[in-house]
């Protein structure tokens, strides 16, 4: 929780469409918006964003909540946009370079630093690929999202047990897979 | 690394966490968890995916949203609307477009439907004279301001003959040229579609001219002379003039044919106009100088002598044997059930 006490503050200023709260508001979620749609293979997690605080910016005249209700309704929001961008490009299929191709091409920095990144991200993708959807789902609207069991149950219109189930099967499974592997992650 | 193999349920419960508890799943998974709470290797999974993948998007894109973010609040703001639905250029719009414009669509199509099934009953009634009394006198007095008679309601009823016939039926012949515009009286209907509609070369003038015994009925408004009220009267007076079938309808028909046959409504035992006249006595004798001549003028049992192509005063058809004038059910020719089948086409 960034924003803290000053939330109130923040969210009242913020529907008066004030530029500086907006910013507030931003820096702190956008990061795990941006995270949770990369995480779930969005297509263009850039722009998707962007859309996803637009529909924040205009449902904001009818929220009610503390900052842990707001989190959740804009992970809501982000969950719902993905699911429309997932219906779109399945009438319309195509097959896009992966984000971290692009990145491990451009990438102007360091050799080394690089290649370990790629091989960690590559690392980490393979054993989200490993998890059952659902399982994916939920660890990552866990941990990017950092939701509680409850909110995740909100979002995905299951029980909080479940959510539980869900996850701790994931994460088994995940132990499971590094466990067996020689290279600790 | 992906093995599908793995996704079996044995393997996924081999192990099921039981040293870890609801708390310590959440610690870990808030990226909280030290690597001594017996889950180093889930939290440094934990670790590595938030490093992976939170992360902002790039500074021009943070910028253009944050001020798109803050337009459109105070759009919203200002507006007061709930405005939860952005622009999706992707999916939404297209949706959204497709679904209200076939809701439009079939809102349209039901209204006009409604339309025209009330319209339709509507009129039949007014031309039958059935509707209530005000409403069949307003009906009939905006028919008029059209040249269309109509019962006004006076009586409560229609033409006797007139039932399950035309409102406005073409009068006679099925040819255009030949088709008279709107009748001026119910009992002009009682040629409804001859030789185009039903196939019966006297579909109407048997039935209707022994059916309608008081010539123009009560409730007709007598408007002005016109072609189809005369056709009517002729059909009405054909089965008093002694002619066999096919010289009656031979007879209809050369008077349906001269467009300066036209009268006022008149009732069958009153004299119509002259023009009516000299046209009926015309037909007359034409007609009862094909006596005889079974496969004359209108004689629809022969195959493609259509009723309104082959009338005329000096016909050349061949005699059939199995058409005479005593015939009560000639079989219609083809070209009848052509509404726009005549010597004009």
């Amino acid at each position: 929780m960034a924003l803290g006490e000053s939330f109130e503050t923040v969210l009242e200023a913020a529907r008066s469409g004030a530029d500086w709260a907006w910013e507030a508001l931003y820096r702190d979620l956008a990061p795990l918006v941006h995270g949770y749609l990369r995480s779930r293979g969005a297509r263009e997690p850039e722009d998707l964003t962007g859309e996803v605080f637009l529909g924040v910016a205009r449902g904001l005249p009818t929220f009610t909540g503390n900052e842990g209700s707001f989190r959740s309704w804009v992970l809501t929001v982000t969950h719902h946009r993905l699911l429309d961008e997932r219906r779109y490009h399945g009438r319309r299929p195509s097959d896009p370079v992966p984000e971290e191709v692009i990145h491990a091409r451009t990438s102007t920095g360091n050799v080394e630093e690089d290649a370990l990144q790629s091989l960690a991200t590559t690392r980490i993708r393979q054993l989200l690929d490993a998890l059952s959807g659902d399982q994916r789902e939920v660890l990552m609207l866990r941990i990017v999202g950092g939701l509680t069991v409850n909110e995740v149950a909100g979002i995905l219109h299951k029980s909080p047990g479940a959510i539980k189930a869900l996850q701790r099967r994931g994460l088994a499974f995940i132990r499971d897979i590094v466990d067996e592997e020689v290279v600790p992650l | 690394m992906t093995n599908p193999g793995a996704h079996s349920d044995d393997m996924r419960d081999r192990r099921s966490l039981k040293d870890l508890r609801d708390e310590d799943i959440d610690r870990l998974l808030s990226g909280k968890a030290a690597g001594s709470d017996g889950a180093g290797d889930l939290a440094a999974f934990v670790q590595g995916v938030q490093a992976t993948y939170v992360a902002p998007p790039a500074e021009h894109a943070a910028r253009r949203h944050i001020a798109a973010a803050a337009a459109a609040a105070r759009q919203a703001a200002t507006t007061g609307a709930d405005l939860a639905d952005p622009p999706t250029p992707l999916i939404s719009r297209w949706r959204r477009r497709t679904v209200l414009g076939m809701s439009v669509a079939t809102m349209t199509l039901s209204l006009g439907a409604a339309a025209i099934a009330a319209t339709a009953a509507t009129g039949g009634l007014a031309a039958k004279g059935d509707l209530p009394g005000p409403i069949q006198r307003a009906v009939a007095q905006a028919a008029s301001g059209v040249g269309i008679s109509l019962p006004s309601g006076g009586s409560g009823s229609g033409s006797p003959g007139s039932s399950g016939s035309h409102a406005v039926p073409p009068v006679g012949t099925g040819s255009s040229k030949t088709r008279a515009p709107a009748t001026a009286a119910p009992s002009a209907s009682a040629t409804p579609g001859r030789g185009s509609h039903d196939g019966s070369p006297l579909p109407g003038g048997a039935r209707r001219s022994d059916d309608s015994s008081a010539g123009i009925p009560d409730g007709v408004t007598a408007t002005s002379a016109n072609h189809g009220t005369c056709v009517a009267y002729a059909e009405q007076i054909a089965g008093t003039l002694g002619l066999g079938d096919s010289e009656r309808s031979t007879f209809v028909s050369l008077v349906a044919r001269d467009q300066t046959a036209v009268t006022v409504p008149v009732a069958r035992d009153a004299k119509p106009d002259a023009a009516c006249q000299s046209s009926i006595d015309s037909a007359r004798a034409s007609a009862a100088a094909h006596t005889g001549n079974p496969g004359g003028v209108d004689d629809h049992s022969t195959p493609g002598s259509g009723h309104g192509k082959d009338v005329s005063p000096a016909p050349t058809a061949t005699p059939t044997p199995t058409a005479t004038a005593s015939s009560p059910t000639p079989t219609p020719s083809p070209s009848d059930h052509s509404p726009h089948e005549g010597k004009g086409n």
